[in-house]
């Protein structure tokens, strides 16, 4: 992998791999991964 | 309205639900094509410029009109968008939030049924002793519904009823069934995907072979990641991004709203809206891109993945590839890779299932089981018409020469991407300017278990619907296209050789800067004089024999500043033919029989009796392939037609009721 095309893509699958992790950890945190209730 | 209070069983369930609804062929065929196309590793720019701008608020807005209409026992667009604007037009505009789903589903099925069908050769291993043209072959083959590969008479009919009947069986155990084939597809579509992924990434060089001896993964995973930074200043890679965008996420379908309306009244959206966002993300863009390219590439080398990549390298490429790995492992990619598409298919077709039945449930009281059943009915009532309407010519021994499939085309053209994108326009309207930002703004941080910046009520009110008003005037004004080749010579006395070869080709607009040329063509003339990737080159390397695939590049352009100055000149404004204006009148294929009409003609007074007859054959083709496209119009006129009829006596059934 070229070095421009190896930075494009580990800031990017930091970025998305990270808020999906990210916002999954909130879901869980806020209910336990059950309805709110 | 329902009196019935039916709601998600868990918040992960509904999450992943609406991941699955979202998550889609696309993810696997449509982006790293869209980003090969666009610019390459700067094409991710746009893209997550207007999964912000764009995808996240308009998931926000769908997840809000969907809860706020729940509230009120609407389940479907029409009486949703009813309850929101106060003008009648309102509901008439939410049937497109049924019409779509309907319309959409009739081919998604279809497409469906082909990856079931795949997953059934991949593991009897039908594809072991095919080469790759074969396999290619086979593929249409199988769409020509006459044939069969298994000894069942109407092969490709046979499983499109199959899953339509797997999808309206699910449909009819409720959310709790939707649910539960979303928290077991979704996950394994992604350990599928990883797998996959993992072969792509490690695969290198090792697919090179005596006929494509400089085959090479990482020229995949190259092409698609390197930034190409001058196409950021291209407004048709924008609007590709836009696009991408929009489709990925499933919006402007009225499935989120109606997946939103089961969601208790002061639950959140905000957060679930952004995960399942982002999830959908995760799918497309970490194992989206890291499939189909790598792999195409690591055998067939890059020049034949930018040439043929697409949609069909799904079915005619990739089950080839795949015996590549030998007998056990292919049969084991094959079920994953059909697999994963199946996963991404159905959790999305049980999506477009749910606002006809929760339409029929609040509106005319139809119990559960017989509205999932009447879905069914009606997609087969109209689905079969992609399976069978198709245009096929034979050589004299049987064989395939081409197949089109106009019915499917025109559902998915007119339904599947200008409804879509009219919706979305409208429904942000809708909510932004009808609905009021500060009831809208109230309505998605109500019960928000996540903090949303202020500046989105702007984004929401001001950015989304210009953007997608781009999008919109994009499709339906769309200029004609330009090819723009670059080169890099690697010197300066290799670049005047290529400017003066550009020159006499009859390439416009050359540039050189240092060792680097380029020049404009028209896409038509462009692809006349270069039909492959090969013939470019093939025509480089008779200039200059050290030239290699990466010292080129293609791009297309439209130059919308062009059009505007003629515009205001007077001289009036060019139209692509794939221009939605252009599509509405078929103009191409009005070109097409006029052109060999004209051709016939000669042909006949020269009586030349061959070629005139061969003529004749191809506009009997043309015209039938025509004919089906304005088929597939009549289809979807009539089935829009028929749900604003359910919506209009809907209406007056609630006015008899209020009175």
């Amino acid at each position: 992998m070229n070095t421009s095309a190896l930075i494009t893509y580990l800031i990017t699958q930091t970025i998305v791999v990270g808020y999906t992790v990210y916002y999954f950890w909130k879901v869980m945190k806020n209910t336990g991964g059950n309805n709110k209730k | 309205m329902s009196l019935e209070k039916e709601k998600w069983g868990s918040r992960v369930g509904l999450i992943l639900a609406m991941a699955g609804n979202a998550v889609g062929l696309g993810n696997f065929l449509r982006f790293p094509v869209q980003a090969v196309q666009n610019g390459g590793g700067a094409f991710i720019i746009p893209y997550l410029i207007c999964f912000l701008l764009m995808g996240i608020p308009l998931l926000w807005i769908e997840w809000a009109m969907g809860r706020y209409g729940g509230r009120k026992g609407n389940h479907s667009t029409p009486f949703i968008f009813d309850s929101m604007g106060k003008r009648a037009l309102w509901k008439y505009i939410g049937v497109f939030g049924i019409f779509t789903n309907v319309a959409v589903a009739c081919y998604y099925c279809y497409i469906e049924s082909w990856t079931l069908s795949y997953m059934y050769h991949s593991v009897v291993g039908t594809f072991s002793e095919l080469s790759q043209s074969e396999t290619a072959y086979f593929f249409l083959k199988y769409i020509d519904a006459g044939q069969s590969s298994t000894g069942i008479p109407y092969e490709a009919v046979v499983f499109f009823m199959l899953c339509l009947g797997l999808n309206t069986y699910i449909l009819s155990t409720g959310l709790s069934g939707i649910e539960k084939v979303a928290k077991i597809g979704v996950p394994l579509l992604i350990v599928f995907g990883l797998m996959l992924a993992f072969r792509g990434l490690t695969l290198g060089t090792s697919g090179a072979s005596e006929a494509v001896p400089d085959a090479n993964a990482w020229d995949g995973i190259n092409f698609l990641w390197t930034p190409q930074f001058d196409s950021l200043a291209n407004p048709k890679v924008w609007l590709a991004a836009a696009g991408q965008i929009f489709f990925t996420l499933s919006l402007g379908m009225g499935t989120i709203h109606c997946y939103a309306s089961y969601v208790e009244s002061k639950g959140d959206i905000a957060l679930n809206a952004t995960t399942s966002g982002f999830t959908n993300e995760f799918v497309e863009v970490v194992l989206g891109s890291m499939i189909v390219i790598p792999i195409a590439a690591g055998y067939l080398g890059i020049d034949w993945v930018l040439d043929n990549a697409g949609f069909g390298m799904a079915f005619q490429t990739m089950p080839y590839l795949f015996q590549q790995w030998g007998p056990i492992l292919a049969k084991f990619a094959g079920f994953f890779w059909f697999g994963l598409l199946f996963f991404a298919g159905i959790t999305s077709s049980l999506a477009m299932g749910t606002p006809w039945i929760g339409f029929l449930k609040d509106e005319f009281k139809v119990p559960h089981k017989k509205a999932a059943l009447s879905f069914g009915l009606v997609v087969m009532m109209f689905g079969l018409p992609t399976v069978l309407g198709y245009v096929v010519d034979y050589e004299s021994d049987g064989n395939i020469v081409f197949l089109t499939q106009p019915i499917l085309d025109e559902y998915d053209y007119w339904a599947g991407t200008v409804g879509l994108v009219f919706f979305a326009l409208a429904e942000s309207i809708l909510f932004a300017w009808i609905f009021g930002v500060k009831k809208g703004w109230e309505e998605i941080n109500l019960g928000s278990d996540m903090w949303i910046p202020g500046i989105f009520k702007a984004v929401i009110q001001y950015v989304t619907p210009v953007m997608l008003l781009a999008v919109f005037a994009g499709a339906l004004l769309t200029p004609p296209s330009t090819s723009v080749l670059h080169i890099s010579a690697g010197s300066e006395q290799k670049a005047r050789v290529i400017v003066n070869q550009f020159q006499k080709e009859g390439f416009g607009e050359i540039k050189m800067k240092g060792a680097m040329v380029s020049g404009t063509m028209p896409k038509s003339e462009f692809k006349a004089r270069f039909k492959t990737r090969g013939d470019i080159k093939l025509w480089m390397q008779g200039l200059i024999p050290d030239l290699n695939a990466e010292s080129y590049r293609l791009e297309e352009t439209q130059d919308w500043g062009q059009e505007f100055s003629n515009l205001f000149q007077g001289k009036g404004w060019k139209l692509d033919d794939n221009s939605l204006i252009k599509k509405a009148v078929n103009a191409s294929e009005n070109v097409e029989i006029e052109f060999l009409e004209a051709r016939l003609k000669q042909s006949e007074a020269a009586k030349q009796l061959l070629v005139s007859e061969k003529l004749k054959r191809e506009i009997a083709l043309k015209r039938e392939h025509a004919l089906l496209l304005n088929v597939g119009r009549a289809l979807l006129l009539i089935l829009f037609g028929g749900i604003a009829f359910l919506v209009y006596l809907a209406y007056v059934k609630r006015k008899k009721i209020k009175e």
